[in-house]
Order: structure tokens, then sequence, then C-alpha cells
């Protein structure tokens, strides 16, 4: 996945993204998954106490949790979803991060 | 007072709790604490460092522990890369919240108008850590989808699996009080 460097005819390299450093840029997301254990009450308190949103917005991506199995609560760099799942997971919330589709 | 919680207006909480639930409650988080394993803490970070690469991995044979920490992407490098990263800290995480909500038992074990203080600060860990027996009972009673959670929760009082679902439902209770008296 590394591209080659192109050199033009004047022999000054010309800086490129290599395709590490493009890829650390593309967006991730924060997935949480449903489960039948966690209640609608706590996932809402969990999303309104750590991301701060307002309860109409918490209730409706728990709701989505709960009827599409699965929901985004969050995007960003790889290091924010990391720390965003990790917080998630500390709620007991089943939570992955992925590359945004 | 409300289902067993008195507010102050600093946010701290009081949890009037029945003598029998402060050591149900007591004796399962010293369990969560034996399951999490957490590295022994140091305040030297080089030790700590130590103790984390010492520890024994996490069994995730085991429902409970896999439910605890699941793993952290659908793409398995990302998921171990994050293991390697963060499984030792979560785990400590853990059992320092647990040991917390213990500390906050004991004064009130044996006391026979126990009255528990939670302070503003303290209540995500407890809330945590509730969370966290709840996972691991509806690991073991194996509640895998909804269709088992309502089945746990119209079992008969003679099914093996009652008394074990008479905690979760307990633990439940306590969850949703402790949510109810700090939202309002």
């Amino acid at each position: 996945m590394q591209h080659m460097t192109e050199q033009p005819a004047g022999g000054t390299a010309v800086v490129e993204r290599t395709d590490e450093q493009a890829l650390g840029q593309e967006p991730w997301v924060c997935l949480v998954w449903n489960d039948p254990v966690n209640t609608m009450d706590y996932v809402t308190y969990v999303f309104m106490t750590y991301f701060r949103f307002p309860k109409a917005k918490a209730e409706r991506l728990m709701l989505e949790v709960h009827n599409d199995g699965r929901s985004a609560v969050s995007m960003g760099t790889k290091d924010e979803m990391e720390r965003d799942v990790t917080a998630m997971q500390g709620y007991g919330l089943w939570a992955t991060l992925e590359p945004a589709a | 007072m409300k289902n067993g919680f008195d507010g102050a207006a600093d946010g701290d909480l009081t949890w009037y709790p029945l003598p029998f639930e402060v050591g149900l409650l007591e004796s399962l988080v010293t369990q969560l604490v034996e399951l999490v394993d957490a590295p022994a803490w140091s305040d030297d970070p080089l030790q700590r460092w130590a103790n984390e690469h010492r520890a024994a991995p996490l069994d995730r044979e085991d429902p409970a522990l896999a439910r605890l920490f699941p793993e952290a992407s659908s793409d398995e490098e990302v998921a171990g890369e994050y293991r390697r990263l963060m499984e030792a800290e979560l785990r400590t995480q853990k059992a320092a919240e647990a040991e917390l909500v213990l500390a906050a038992l004991r004064p009130a074990v044996g006391e026979a108008d126990p009255e528990v203080r939670i302070a503003a600060a303290e209540v995500d860990p407890w809330l945590r850590t509730l969370n966290a027996l709840r996972l691991v009972l509806g690991a073991r009673l194996e509640i895998a989808d909804d269709e088992d959670a309502e089945e746990i929760d119209e079992l008969d009082e003679d099914d093996v699996r009652a008394p074990a679902a008479d905690v979760y439902h307990w633990l439940g209770h306590i969850q949703g009080s402790l949510l109810e008296a700090i939202t309002g």
C-alpha cells in the first residue's frame, strides 16, 4: 500500500503523504452494539454523561442501538475513537472502533 | 428519600439498604475483584509496568470476562493492538472502582440500620461496578439476547437459575434507583 514517491524531472523530491499517514486521518467510528443486559435508562445516561449529548439525542442513539443492533455514537481519529471505546467499555457497554465506511 | 437513596444538594448520596443487602453486595463486589484479577497497583510507574507485564492474561474462554472486556474491534489486528495497550489498564480501573464501592460498604457491614455514603464523584464508579456485576450474572445466566432476558424475567421459583436471577434483578433495581436519584 506504499506509494512510489514521484521524482519530478528537476530531481526535487515531492513531499507526499505516505498511505500510512493518510490512513491516520481516515475517520473512525465508535460503534455501540445492542446487548440484552444493559438497561435503556443506563445506556441513555452513559451517552448523556460521557458525550454530553442532550437527552433527546442520547435517547435516539440508545433506541438506534436497541432497534438496529448497533449505532455509531462518535466519529474522529483512531486515537479519539480508542478513547471513546475505552470509556464505553468502562461503563460496560459493548463498544468497538471501526473504520468509518 | 426515594427507593432507598437520599440526595444532598452537593450531589453526595446516602443509601439506606437492608442489612442483608450490604453483605450480599460486599460479597459480590469482592468476587468481582477476584474475577478481574488486576495487576497489583504500585505508585512507582516502572513497578506498575512490570506488574502489568507479569499479570496472567485474561481468560476470554470465560464468558463473563469476555463480556466485561470485549474485543475492541472486528478487525483482529486493531483488536489485538488495543488489547496489548489497554487491557491491563481496563482491569486495573475495574478493580479500583470495585474497591471504592467496598470501602463505602465496609462501615455499614453488620449494622442494624445501615447507611452507605456515596460521594458525588463516586456515583459513576458505583454505577459501573453495579453494571459489571449485572454483566457477570447475565453471562452466568447465559443471557445472550432479548428472548433470553425475557425468559430470565419469568423463571419459575423452583428453577435452578432462580436464585441467580433474583440477584440479577435486585442489582438492576439498585442501579435503577441510583440512576433515578441522580437524574430525578
